[in-house]
C-alpha cells in the first residue's frame, strides 16, 4: 500500500505520548510527539490505517 | 454556596463549578485530528498531556468563531478525565447558592440534549449551568451535536417570574 502526502519534512527520533481520551482515539493514530512548535505532531500507524480503509472498503463492498 | 467559572458562548453566560477546572490557557490553535467527531477542534499539549480540545460553540449546535484575544481554553478534569473547553471568553468567578439553582425550562432541556442541566438567575443575569459529563460524551448517543440557538437565553429569562 502505498500512501500520499503533501510534503515530506525531514525525519527525527521522537517520544510517542500515547492518545487516551476516546474524543481523539482513532484508527490509524498511534500517539503524538512534541516536535518543539509546541503543538503535537500526530503519530501515524501506518499498518492499523491500512487495516481500516480495507475493512472500510470491504464493507462498501457487502452494502447493497 | 460553589465557586464556578462563568464563561461566555455567542452571547450566553454560562457557568461550571471551578472543582471541574485545573487551568485556564489562551488558545492559539490545536493540532486537527482526521476522524475525530465534528465537534472536536484538534489536540494540544497541556502539562506535557495530550488534551483533546471540544469546540463549544460546535458541541450546542451554534456557528463557528474565529480565534479572537478572548477565546480561552477550560481545562477540566471529570473523573480523571481531562478535557479542554474552548470558549469565546472566560474571566469571572462567582460564588453561586447550589440551592438556588433552577432546572432549564422544557425548550431548553429538548434542544440542549441534556447538555444544559439548570439555569441561575443572579439579578438581570441569566447563567445556563452546564453538564460536563454530557458534553464530554459518555455515550456515543451523547456524541451527536445538538441544535442550541443562541436566542435560548433571552427565551429562558422570558420565562422566568418577574
Amino acid at each position: 500500500v502505498a500512501f500520499g502526502v503533501d510534503r515530506l519534512l525531514g525525519q527525527q527520533e521522537v517520544v510517542i505520548r500515547p492518545v487516551n481520551d476516546p474524543l481523539i482515539r482513532v484508527p490509524g493514530i498511534s500517539g503524538a510527539t512534541d516536535l518543539g512548535d509546541g503543538r503535537p505532531t500526530l503519530v501515524l500507524d501506518l499498518v492499523a490505517l491500512s487495516a481500516s480503509l480495507s475493512e472500510n472498503t470491504k464493507r462498501q463492498w457487502v452494502a447493497p | 454556596v460553589t465557586l464556578h467559572l462563568i464563561f461566555n458562548l455567542a452571547g450566553t453566560e454560562y457557568a461550571v463549578p471551578v472543582d471541574a477546572v485545573i487551568q485556564m490557557e489562551t488558545f492559539t490553535g490545536a493540532t486537527l485530528v482526521p476522524g475525530s467527531p465534528s465537534f472536536v477542534a484538534g489536540v494540544v499539549t497541556i502539562r506535557g498531556r495530550l488534551v483533546p480540545v471540544i469546540d463549544l460553540r460546535l458541541r450546542f449546535g451554534l456557528p463557528p468563531a474565529e480565534i479572537a484575544l478572548e477565546t480561552r481554553l477550560i481545562v477540566t478534569d471529570t473523573g480523571g478525565r481531562v478535557v479542554a473547553l474552548r470558549v469565546d471568553g472566560a474571566r469571572e468567578l462567582l460564588r453561586l447558592d447550589v440551592a438556588a439553582h433552577q432546572p432549564p425550562p422544557p425548550v431548553l432541556v429538548e434542544r440542549a440534549g441534556g447538555l444544559v442541566s439548570g439555569m441561575h438567575s443572579l439579578g438581570k443575569r441569566l447563567l445556563l449551568l452546564v453538564d460536563l459529563r454530557k458534553i464530554l460524551g459518555e455515550t456515543s448517543h451523547d456524541l451527536s451535536p445538538h441544535a442550541l440557538l443562541e436566542d435560548d437565553a433571552s427565551k429562558a429569562r422570558a420565562a422566568l417570574p418577574a
